[in-house]
Formats: structure tokens, C-alpha cells, sequence
């Protein structure tokens, strides 16, 4: 009799774990064109949302992710909001509900964005072993896994390819189809220090990512050769964009630094007021980028040219994003600030539980921010300003 | 957390020494107190990120410390990247001696304790020293601890981690010197000095030096290493790394990918790189230069002429307590230097301030120097001819005192002293006339003052030229004819601790121009002004402090392998001559003195009187479950304000064995217990219920159920002394039946009685011991009560109580020690209480609290001695090492009885004692007793293993 009832308190309690990791969608997310499917929002990194979501925002609901994020956020596909946590899980929320429709506990954590492609999501692991793979969201497996080291940045997917940077200090190309490696980029072993935390971005001939030796790399796409790289004067630990013919990134010396995406040259830089950890966005004319010292900053894309600056209370570590004529901005002061991109004019801000450091995203009429009390909010606008 | 203070390093040293002595009242019914001497007007000022408690005197310095603390806050953020989002409770004190006085932490404090961050209620405690730069420093130091200990929490939360460890301590205070000041002369005199002398301990093995300031000093040598071969952002993602492991040492391999023994090698071999080279300039103190004292730590050397003689007077630890000593000048270095007046064991002379107050004698013999004494420092003359304290003098409105030097008629005294506000001048203080007259009043720290021999000017090192700014210090003349202040220094260098020649033609200095703290001299011309150059005169590798004349030997102090030696350089003036490293003087002021920032004025900045913030320090609940007493449930609370002045206790237990019990078995305790005036009291009332085993009556079980209240006063005369009173009212019932303790063996004498019992007793207890790795090793404890008890309703109990408990300790050697105990209880009346001994604690040979008896005597002598400094076991999975294992040779002698005294026990034998993490001590005894009424020795031999300190 005991036996039987242990057994049946084991079985409920596999069941039950079942239930808490489970992640099977029912069909394929339906492609939508304001999608989000990886970080940045696309090859360049621009981190300018597809959709327009225009401040004053109200709250339709707020999910529990169970887990803390990095600076990277959620992906979007169709009706479906895709966040990893820093614990190894992969949360699916409805969109319009928002309702869990699963979850998937990997076992290591995830600092990067998920990758979403049709059936497929990609994600890459920090501290275990196989730290690349594709997971299927219809059939429920994993499709296949890749050795390639602890990865703490975001996957790019280009033309049916999958590009990784780690902390190792490699640049890894992989096959998205199978994960099987076509060409693998080191860095020089005899730099004082060659991990990597930037993400890659790209324009589609060069793949491009800053190194904490303070370095930006630009690398072939196709053969995995160097073609150029150039130097800042601290490490970089943001993740560069990619557009308007030059490579944005920032660097732990305080200075903001634009490179020409086609030789590396030096085409201008900027002595922002502080450290900067966090990456930016690029709009058609303008970069935005917040740094340690509260500030956030909006540049001439073509000169550097400080345009306007305002000030949070606090450190920002994520990159902001741009949605339609607004600015969006996460503080560690709890606050997401809305800005007017023009003019840098103060339009909206909403006061979380917990820091924010991760960046916000946007999709539809949607904006979804990630809040380090593990809490996920949708926001929808609220009427006229 | 406590921090140690930058500016004395040698504190620790000593600490190390006497760190073990007691908390106060914490052991038994000795202990040393902490005592509340300043009655406190706390104010609470509110930032931004801070509530800054102050008292109303402080206010100027309070407004100072808001501002260093927002601006370390706005550099931390960036550093961390991270904010705190609670508000920090920093409370500052204006002197270190009202910091002692703080009820936030329970132990005491010693004199090197800089700071201190304490994470259960998140509290960062700071005193002023007279240097708002140390103060700076001090502030974000511990502001490092908070943002640190807030970042890692975070980390681990992230990743739904417990939040059950931290980082190494080296990596917690390595950081926080970091992050918080310059590489300065005193780092860098440690690290070089362990550097040539060899003694630098790796990372592998850095528990060796656990919570030492040379482990503050490596670990910041560690993280500016790390910063400067790797980058500065590997220092971040250690911690941001943290959640990666458990071991420290594999994220410190997964952030920098080196583990702790390759790291060690490139560290190491980078510092002999670059310090080894310096031999080839510079010496260690020891090549060339005479000693003069080697024991122990030594600061402030004086020298005094008596006909021929040449005696040096200076302030010394060399057993734990510190004292001024005297050597002669001729002395070979194995004498041993006689002591003057021993410190730290009266209420006269609490703490002499080593390293921070000098002596001076005067020529006719009368030694000038300043102790904590009470409230505050009090000055001292003492002759040294007739070795007797002359005078004391206390000053109402100064707290610290320093550094006293006399004119050249013996009549009147310059020295630096601290007021409740804080600000750190010069005083003159007319020993003839007893007037005291402020000399400096501003902001600056003004220290070291040393009157020349014409008697119209005062030397002394200051932070106000605009130097001071970043905490140099430069010398300054005040003349006193015209009431002016001259410079007679002006860099970026630091100097200090300036003495004329006896001829006043000379002055004699520290510098630490090229890195290291060393001696200098400059010319002094007719008018008192300083010649345009001055030249080196010591070229140690490390650092030299406290130059004195005696003659034309110079004496002074050196730090070599991590010692503060007393040593000499003859014909100072040859020395001079034959300088070839030399500075210029000829300097013009270009700058003004530097204003240090405050936050006064600014609007969001409000204040408001303290009202008390309560919050809970201990919430714990339990099940026990006991053959004897069945299963008991309970919880314990407890509460205190920010300040830690009150605190509440809340116990709750139920004993009941079945549901019907449940009312009648509840127990309650309600405590309060306050410290914030001098006299301390506490109260409480009580109800418990439940079985009972009395100790004393063996075998016995009974129920009692007992309610009631207590009071209880107590009054430190000083840190030593204190006089104690308690009363307390109790209903007690005691019930033997079968029915009251069913499933219990049944008593075999009827217990069951009821009374209502008033106690009353007095006590009065001294102690001023040493403590060392298992127990007091000098001084002695005291402690004498007297007690009524009487059941004032049935009449059932009256006795009266006598308690004498004697023991001292006498020093053999640095680390032995001979103590003995005496011991005199006596109970006597109806139903008065017995005694109990026997075991490890007191009478070694008998079982555990077997002797028992209504009056008690006992003496215990005991040698202690170190028997093993380590002992290292090595295993397939790791290894085990013991470090200070003492041993002890012991005679006690002693019997307890109730009505006939029958024979005297005793016993004879050996034990082991063993400290672990200074919270308990494991102790193994071995011996024979004796037996026959002390006529023959056990014919095998006892063993006993048991936990404790030594008496």
C-alpha cells in the first residue's frame, strides 16, 4: 500500500514538473510585420521597433517570468512574446492575452534574445556545454545543439545562417538549418583579454562585434576572414548597429564611436559623460544611447553632433528603443522614460516595481517592458497626449 | 563588517592581539562595558539616497558628509552599475570616541576601526577624525560594502539563486580600498615591505591573513592589477560572473581566465619586477640604521637628558596593552625597555592613541601626553623623575586631544584637539594659569604641532593649502607675535610629524615625495623661517614616521617586516651635509586654500529630529523535540531602532504534550532592554509553564508554572567598573504528582508548593583582562553580589545569596600566561538553591555539575602556553589546518556542600584548547584527581572533552 502511494506521489510530481516545463505551440507563429524576431530587430541592430507605439501608455497586463533578464529582451513573433530568463527558461506569452502558453526550462541561463524562425527558435546558453541550439515549437524538441562555448550575447540570423559571438572570444557561423559550424573566427590569443559580450551585427557583407579589449571586429559573412578592425579606448561590452554605411558602438572610456561599416576608419567620436554598457539606436538620422551617468544622449548620426540630452535618475544599461516619434528608456531608477526623438522633450514615463535594465520592445500596437522585479508588461496607447 | 582606518595600520596589529577581549557583559557576569557617556540629540538629515543621523554640534560636518556621500554615490553607480534603491542609513559620529559609544553593534570598538557596514539593517557607520579626506575615504569605502553586497544579491536573484554567500573577504575589502581611494605611501609601504621582506601572501593562500590590513592592502593590489593587465571591467564581472559558481576561485578563472595559482605568478613576479630594483637606491631600516627597540609596536619616541643619560620615552604595545615605555638611548638592542605607565587597565588611562598623539617632555623632566579617560581625552603631566602623574587635565568642550608639545619655558602646551563639532585646531593650553586658548579655527585638519625653541612659532602639518583637497598635507608656521600662518611647505607631497632641533636651527620631517614615507630636514634660519631646500635623510624602502632629535642622533620609526621598530641614525647633521637627494622650497602659493563641498542650502535636503526607526533584527521559529520533555514549538523575536539605543524581545513557546495542555503550557517573555543613557535597564515579564529538571536537586522532575516581572539597573563607574541591581516578582507553583508529570519518572520528594518570591541583588564587577585565543591572559576580573530572596505570600523560600569570584592573570611571556581563580558561594536559608560544579569549567575530574551543594568553594591555577601554531592535514579531497592550538598545565581544588563539609577534591593533569573562528573553543583535558581528601592521586587517569573558554 505505502508503495503504491509513493509511486503514484512520484508520478504526480513527474506530472506536475511536466506541466511547470512544457513548451508546444500548436501551430507555426504566423508572421506579422511588426515582428521582433531577434535582438535589434533586424541584421543591423537598430533596435528601431517595425510598428509605431506612440506614448501615453496604459498597462494591459503583466505576466510573471519566474526569473530575472538581462539587458537583451524578448523576441515577437506573430501573437506571441518569447522571453528567456536569466534561470534557463524560455517563456511563450499570448499577446493579447497575456497568458503563459508554456514553458521550456533549459538548464543554463539565457542572456541573449531568442532567435524565432517559423517553427524554430534558437537560443544560445551561458555555463553548459551545448550552448547553441534550435528548439521546435511544434514538435516540442530540440532539433539540434552546438559545443560552442558559454555564449552571453544574442544570436543574428542571416540568409539561413546563425551568427554567435562567445566568451571564449570566437565569432561562430553556423548552419540554422542543422548547427552544424561552417567557419569559426578567433580572436588572437595573445590579447591581454579576448572574451566577447557584444553581440554581432551585420549589413550583410560584414559581421561586426566589440571585445573587452576595447577592439571592433568586422568579419566576412561569408568566409569568416578579418577585414578590419579598430580600437576605442575601453572595453566594449555593447553591442554595435550596423546602418547608414557605419558601425555605432560605445566603450567603457566614456566615448561613443562611429567607424566607417566598410573600412573601419574612425569617422567620428563623442565624449559622453560616462561609462557606456548599454547599446543604442539608430535611427535615419539620429543615434540614441544612455550611459552610467543617468544621461541619455542623442547624436547626429553623420557628425556626433550632441543633438539633445536629457537625464533619468539613475544608471541605464539597456538600449533604448525607438518607436515611431518616441524614445523609450529604461532606468535603474524603476522608470521607463518616453522622450520625443526630435527634440529629446519629455513625454511619458511609467514607474515599475523593480529596476528596469532591459530594453523594451515593440510590436503592433504593443510595447512589452521587462521589469527586474521578473514581471513582463504590455502597454498599449492610451489616447492623445 | 568593521573597517580599518588607513591612517593607522599598526591599530590592527595590536587589534589582533586583544581582539578576543569580550563584548561587554557578554560572558557570565564579567565583561567590559561600553559606556554611554554622551547623552545624544540625534537629528535625522534626509538626501536623496541617504538618511544621515547626526546630532545638532555636527551639523556643519553632517551637511559635509551628505555631500561626499552623494557624490560616492554617483561615482559607485557608474562603477556598479547598479543603484541601491532603499534609502542608506549612515550615521556619523563627530569623533572616534563618540563612534565607541554606539549601541549599533554590540562589541566594542577599537581605536583602528574606521567605519563600519552593517548588513542586517543596512546601516553604515562613520566617525570624523579631523580629516575631511579619510572621512571621504571612509564614506565610500563603505558605501563600496553597500553597493557590493546590493549588486551580488541582485546577481543571484536574477538567477533564482539563494543569496547565502559573498565573495572572499580579500575581494570584499580589496575592492572597497579600490573603489574608494588613491594607491597612497601607506599602501605602497606595505606591499613593498612584503615584497623585499617576503612575506606577501599569495591568493591561494590568502586566509592566512584573514581580515589583517595587509589583506585589505593586497586585495586592493590584487583589483588594481587585475585592472590594469586585464581591464577595469573584469572587476565588475566578478560579480556579475558570481552566479557562475561556488568557488570564488573558478570565477575568478571563468572572468579572467587565469586560476588563483597562475594569477599568483603573474602578480607576484610583476611586483618583484617592480619593487626589487629599489635596493639598488634605497635600504630596508634594518641595513643602515641603528635599533633602538624591536619588540612589539612602537610610535612617538621622545628623548629626554638627564645629566649623561639619554632616555628615550615613547608609546609602545608590546603585550597586548599599550603603554609608554623608556629605553636609553645606548641601549643594545636585546634590552628590554622598562615600562612607565602601563595603559588599558584604568580607568585613567583607558587607550593611549598610539600612532596618532605624541609625547613631549619638557626639560624639566615632565612627560606631556593624553589617553582616553572617560567622556573624553584627558592631558597628563608626569614626572619622570619622581614617577609620579602630576596633573590631569579634562576639558569640557574637547573631545580628542593630540599631539601635545611645550613651549620652551615649560609653562604652556600646543596640541591639536577635536571638538563636538568635529573640527580638528590648534589650543594652547597655560598649565600656570590653567586658560585654554584656540589658536585655528576653520574646517582644515591641523595636526602635529611642535613649538620652536625661540618660542615665537608653532609648526604643524595641515590639509588647508589647496592640496588638501586631495589629502596632502603640507607644513605651516603660526607665528605668534603677529597671529599669522605661513607655509613653509607647499606640493602635492604629504607631509608630516615637522620637530625643531633643540638649537631650533634645524627641523626634521616625514615627506613621502617618490612614494615612500621618509625622513627629511630643512635649515631653519634666525627669523624662523624655513631655508629654500630640504634634503633626504633616510632612503628606506618602506617608510620612516616620528623623527626626533636626540642631539645629533636622530631618532625615529621604521616599518620593516610589517613591524613599527624604534630606531636611530647618528650624526644627523653629517648625514645632512653628505645628502645628495635634496628639493627645492622656493615655492609661491598660487592657490587658495580649497573649501571642502556641503550640501547645505540645497532644497530637497530636509532634517528632522530622530524618533526612533524600530526594525526587526531576529525572526526565528523552531520545533524541538526532546525524549525527556516531549516536543516544544515556539518563536523569538527581536527588535531595536536604527540606533540600536532600544530593543524589544518576544519569545513564545508552547510545551503542551496534548491538546487540553495547550492554554496551561504556553510560555511568554517580553523583554525591553535600553542603552542610550549611561544607565542601562532593562525589564520584562514572563509567564512559563512546562516540565522542569532541576540541576541542582538531582533526579527530580516537576512541573511549574511561574509568572512574573523583573527589573534590573546597571551602572558603568567606567569601562572597567560597574555596579548592577536587579529585582524581580515571580509566582512560581511547583507540582510533583503523577498527573503533572505524566510519561516522567516521579519524584521521590514531594516538590509541589506555591510561592510568591521577591528577589533582590546587588553586584559589583571589575574587569579588565586580556583576552587570548582561548581565554583571558592578563589582568584580572572581579565580582562580588549579594542577594534576598523571599516568598512574600507563603513564606515557603527565604535564603540570602553571597557570590565572590576572584581570578588573575599573570603575563609570563607575549602568549603565556599563569592564571588563577577563587571562588566563594554560599546560599543559605529555607529552600535556598543549590550550587553545582564539576567538569571542564571548574573542578576538571568530576562529571559535569556532580558536586552540589548550598555553599561552594574552589581555586583553579592553570599555566597557559602556546603548543601549536598550526597543524596541516593534507587529503585526497582537500585538506584540514588548525591553527593556534594552546596548551595548559592546570591544579584545581575545591568541594561543594550543603550543612558538613566533608573533604576537599581536586585534580591535577594537561589540556589541549583549540579556537575555532573565534566563536568556540574545544578543550580536551587530561589528569588525575585527587582523592582521600587530598591524600592520594587516582590510580588511572580522567579525560575530558568539552567547549568553553578558559576562566
Amino acid at each position: 500500500m505505502g508503495l503504491l502511494k509513493r509511486s503514484i506521489g512520484i508520478l504526480l510530481l513527474i506530472c506536475l514538473h511536466w506541466g511547470c516545463s512544457y513548451l508546444r505551440l500548436q501551430q507555426v507563429p504566423a508572421p506579422a510585420g511588426g515582428d521582433w524576431r531577434m535582438y535589434g530587430g533586424g541584421i543591423g541592430r537598430t533596435n528601431v521597433s517595425h510598428s509605431s507605439v506612440e506614448p501615453p501608455l496604459a498597462m494591459l497586463w503583466e505576466y510573471d517570468a519566474s526569473a530575472g533578464f538581462s539587458p537583451f529582451s524578448g523576441a515577437i513573433a506573430g501573437n506571441y512574446l518569447f522571453v528567456g530568463n536569466l534561470s534557463g527558461e524560455v517563456h511563450v506569452i499570448d499577446i493579447p492575452t497575456g497568458k503563459g502558453m508554456g514553458k521550456y526550462d533549459f538548464g543554463a541561463a539565457i542572456v541573449g534574445t531568442p532567435v524565432v524562425d517559423r517553427d524554430l527558435v534558437y537560443l544560445a546558453l551561458s555555463r553548459t556545454e551545448e550552448s547553441l541550439l534550435a528548439y521546435n515549437l511544434v514538435t516540442a524538441k530540440i532539433e539540434w545543439h552546438a559545443k560552442l562555448g558559454d555564449i552571453e550575447t544574442s544570436p543574428l540570423l542571416m540568409r539561413g545562417r546563425l551568427y554567435v559571438t562567445s566568451l571564449e572570444g570566437s565569432l561562430i557561423c553556423a548552419d540554422a538549418r542543422t548547427g552544424e559550424i561552417i567557419w569559426r573566427f578567433m580572436l588572437p590569443a595573445n590579447l591581454r583579454t579576448r572574451t566577447v559580450r557584444s553581440s554581432p551585427a551585420s549589413d550583410g557583407a560584414v559581421v561586426v562585434f566589440g571585445c573587452d579589449n576595447g577592439d571592433v571586429y568586422a568579419v566576412g559573412v561569408d568566409d569568416g576572414k578579418l577585414r578590419w578592425t579598430s580600437k576605442t579606448g575601453g572595453s566594449v561590452l555593447a553591442s554595435p548597429s550596423v546602418t547608414l554605411g557605419k558601425v555605432f558602438v560605445g566603450s567603457l572610456d566614456n566615448t561613443f564611436y562611429a567607424f566607417d561599416a566598410g573600412s573601419g576608419n574612425l569617422v567620428w567620436k563623442q565624449t559622453l559623460d560616462a561609462r557606456i554598457y548599454a547599446s543604442q539606436a539608430v535611427n535615419d538620422h539620429a543615434v540614441y544611447v544612455g550611459t552610467s551617468g543617468r544621461t541619455v544622449f542623442s547624436l547626429d548620426a553623420q557628425t556626433g553632433r550632441v543633438l539633445w540630452r536629457t537625464t533619468t535618475n539613475s544608471v541605464i544599461n539597456a538600449p533604448p528603443l525607438v518607436s515611431g516619434s518616441a524614445v523609450y528608456v529604461g532606468s535603474l531608477d524603476k522608470t521607463l522614460y518616453a522622450f520625443d526623438s526630435a527634440s529629446g522633450e519629455f513625454l511619458w514615463q511609467y514607474k515599475s516595481e523593480g529596476r528596469i535594465k532591459t530594453m523594451p520592445v515593440a510590436a503592433g500596437q504593443y510595447l512589452f517592458l521587462f521589469a527586474e522585479d521578473r514581471s513582463v508588461m504590455a502597454f498599449k496607447h492610451s489616447g492623445p497626449p | 563588517m568593521w573597517d580599518l582606518s588607513l591612517k593607522t595600520p599598526l591599530y590592527y596589529l595590536v587589534l589582533s592581539l586583544t581582539c578576543v577581549s569580550p563584548a561587554s557583559a557578554q560572558f557570565f557576569y564579567f565583561g567590559q562595558n561600553k559606556v554611554q557617556y554622551t547623552d545624544f540629540d540625534w537629528h535625522v538629515l534626509k538626501t536623496e539616497h541617504f538618511d544621515i543621523y547626526y546630532y545638532p554640534e555636527m551639523i556643519d560636518l553632517a551637511e559635509r558628509g551628505a555631500f561626499l556621500a552623494e557624490e560616492s554615490y554617483r561615482v559607485l553607480e557608474q562603477k556598479f552599475s547598479h543603484n541601491v534603491t532603499n534609502r542608506i542609513p549612515l550615521i556619523f559620529y563627530s569623533s572616534h570616541l563618540h563612534f565607541q559609544q554606539t549601541n549599533t553593534t554590540p562589541g566594542f570598538i577599537p581605536e583602528g576601526v574606521g567605519g563600519f557596514f552593517e548588513f542586517l539593517k543596512g546601516r553604515v557607520v562613520i566617525p570624523y577624525d579631523g580629516s575631511m579626506w579619510d572621512f571621504r575615504h571612509v564614506i565610500r569605502h563603505e558605501l563600496v560594502h553597500v553597493f557590493m553586497h546590493s549588486k551580488i544579491n541582485r546577481v543571484l536573484l536574477d538567477h533564482r539563486l539563494s543569496q547565502d554567500h559573498l565573495p572572499p573577504l580579500w575581494f570584499v575589502e580589496g575592492l572597497a580600498e579600490y573603489w574608494s581611494t588613491a594607491w597612497d605611501a601607506q599602501a605602497e609601504m606595505v606591499i613593498r615591505d612584503a615584497v623585499v621582506s617576503n612575506y606577501l601572501v599569495p591568493l591561494n593562500d590568502m586566509d592566512q591573513i584573514f581580515g589583517t590590513f595587509l589583506m585589505y592592502k593586497e586585495g586592493q593590489n590584487v583589483l588594481q592589477f587585475v585592472s590594469e593587465r586585464y581591464g577595469e571591467e573584469k572587476i565588475l564581472l566578478l560579480m556579475e560572473n558570481f552566479w557562475k559558481a561556488s568557488s570564488f576561485d573558478e570565477i575568478f578563472k571563468l572572468t579572467i581566465d587565469r586560476n588563483y595559482r597562475e594569477f599568483d605568478r603573474e602578480w607576484t613576479y610583476a611586483l618583484k619586477k617592480k619593487y626589487y630594483p629599489l635596493l639598488a637606491a634605497a635600504d630596508q631600516p634594518s641595513a643602515v640604521s641603528k635599533p633602538i627597540v624591536m619588540e612589539g609596536f612602537n610610535s612617538k619616541p621622545v628623548c629626554y637628558h638627564s645629566g649623561d643619560r639619554k632616555d628615550i620615552y615613547f608609546i609602545g604595545n608590546h603585550t597586548g596593552y599599550t603603554s609608554i615605555f623608556r629605553i636609553p638611548l645606548d641601549s643594545a638592542s636585546e634590552k628590554k625597555a622598562a615600562t612607565v605607565l602601563e595603559g588599558e587597565k584604568t580607568d585613567e588611562f583607558e587607550a593611549f592613541h598610539i600612532f596618532q598623539s605624541k609625547l613631549d617632555i619638557s626639560p624639566d623632566g615632565i612627560l606631556a601626553f593624553v589617553t582616553k579617560s572617560g567622556e573624553n581625552d584627558a592631558l597628563h603631566l608626569y614626572d619622570v623623575k619622581s614617577d609620579r602623574v602630576l596633573e590631569t587635565y579634562h576639558f569640557k568642550d574637547l573631545v580628542v586631544l593630540g599631539s601635545p608639545s611645550w613651549a620652551p619655558d615649560g609653562k604652556r602646551l600646543v596640541m591639536n584637539a577635536v571638538d563636538k563639532s568635529g573640527t580638528s585646531d590648534l589650543y594652547i593650553w597655560d598649565v600656570e594659569k590653567s586658560i585654554l586658548t584656540r589658536l585655528t579655527n576653520d574646517v582644515y585638519d591641523d595636526r602635529d604641532p611642535d613649538w620652536s625653541p625661540s618660542g615665537d612659532e608653532i609648526v604643524f602639518a595641515s590639509d588647508r593649502s589647496s592640496f588638501g583637497e586631495h589629502g596632502k598635507y603640507n607644513l605651516f608656521v603660526y607665528h605668534l607675535r603677529k597671529h599669522d600662518i605661513t607655509y613653509l611647505t607647499y606640493g602635492a607631497d604629504s607631509y608630516s610629524a615637522p620637530r625643531f632641533s633643540p638649537d631650533g636651527r634645524s627641523m626634521v620631517f616625514t615627506c613621502d615625495h617618490d612614494g615612500a614615507r621618509n625622513i627629511w630636514m630643512m635649515k631653519i634660519d634666525s627669523t624662523g623661517s624655513g631655508s629654500k631646500e630640504m634634503r633626504k635623510i633616510t632612503d628606506f624602502t618602506t617608510a620612516a614616521f616620528d623623527p626626533t632629535f636626540a642631539d645629533s642622533t636622530l631618532v625615529f620609526v621604521a616599518f620593516e617586516n610589517f613591524r613599527f621598530q624604534i630606531r636611530s641614525v647618528p650624526d644627523l647633521y653629517a648625514v645632512y651635509d653628505s645628502s645628495t637627494q635634496s628639493r627645492s622650497l622656493d615655492f609661491v602659493v598660487k592657490d587658495k586654500p580649497w573649501t571642502p563641498g556641503s550640501i547645505g542650502g540645497e532644497s530637497e535636503v530636509k532634517s528632522l529630529r530622530y524618533t526612533g526607526e524600530y526594525s526587526l533584527d531576529i525572526a526565528q521559529s523552531q520545533i524541538a523535540t526532546d525524549p525527556v520533555f516531549g516536543t516544544n514549538g515556539g518563536a523569538f523575536l527581536a527588535l531595536s531602532d536604527l540606533l540600536g539605543n532600544e530593543q524589544y524581545y518576544f519569545l513564545i513557546f508552547n510545551t503542551a504534550q496534548s491538546s487540553d495542555e495547550l492554554l496551561s503550557s504556553f510560555n511568554i517573555a517580553i523583554s525591553r532592554i535600553s542603552l542610550q543613557q549611561r544607565t542601562n535597564f532593562a525589564y520584562g515579564i514572563y509567564r512559563f509553564s512546562g516540565r522542569r529538571y532541576d540541576l541542582t536537586d538531582p533526579d527530580q522532575f516537576f512541573f511549574e508554572k511561574v509568572f512574573g516581572g523583573y527589573f534590573t539597573l546597571s551602572y558603568p563607574i567606567s569601562k572597567f567598573r560597574r555596579i548592577a541591581a536587579a529585582i524581580s516578582l515571580s509566582n512560581s507553583q511547583k507540582d510533583a504528582s503523577d498527573q503533572a508529570l505524566a510519561g516522567s519518572e516521579p519524584s521521590n520528594i514531594d516538590l509541589a508548593r506555591r510561592a510568591l518570591f521577591l528577589s533582590n541583588s546587588i553586584s559589583f564587577t571589575h574587569d579588565n583582562s586580556l583576552w587570548g585565543p582561548s581565554g583571558p591572559i592578563d589582568g584580572n576580573r572581579f565580582n562580588a553580589t549579594v542577594g534576598y530572596t523571599t516568598d512574600i505570600q507563603f513564606s515557603n523560600a527565604n535564603y540570602y545569596s553571597v557570590i565572590f569570584d576572584y581570578r588573575q592573570y599573570f603575563r609570563i611571556a607575549e602568549r603565556s600566561a599563569y592564571a588563577a581563580r577563587f571562588w566563594l558561594f554560599f546560599n543559605d536559608g529555607k529552600e535556598a538553591r543549590r550550587f553545582f560544579m564539576g567538569g571542564s569549567w571548574d573542578l576538571r575530574g568530576y562529571d559535569r555539575f556532580s558536586l552540589r551543594g548550598k555553599k561552594l568553594w574552589l581555586t583553579s591555577h592553570e599555566l597557559r602556553f602556546p603548543f601549536l601554531d598550526q597543524v596541516a592535514v593534507r587529503f585526497p579531497f582537500g585538506g584540514l589546518t588548525l591553527v593556534g592550538i594552546r596548551g595548559a598545565l592546570f591544579f584545581d581544588a575545591g568541594n561543594a556542600w550543603d550543612d558538613e563539609y566533608t573533604e576537599t577534591l581536586g585534580s591535577i593533569g594537561a589540556g589541549a584548547r583549540l579556537n575555532l573562528g573565534g566563536a568556540l573553543v574545544l578543550r580536551y583535558d587530561l589528569g588525575k584527581r585527587i582523592e582521600g581528601n587530598f591524600t592520594r592521586l587516582q590510580s588511572g587517569l580522567f579525560s575530558q572533552f568539552f567547549f568553553g573558554w578558559d576562566f
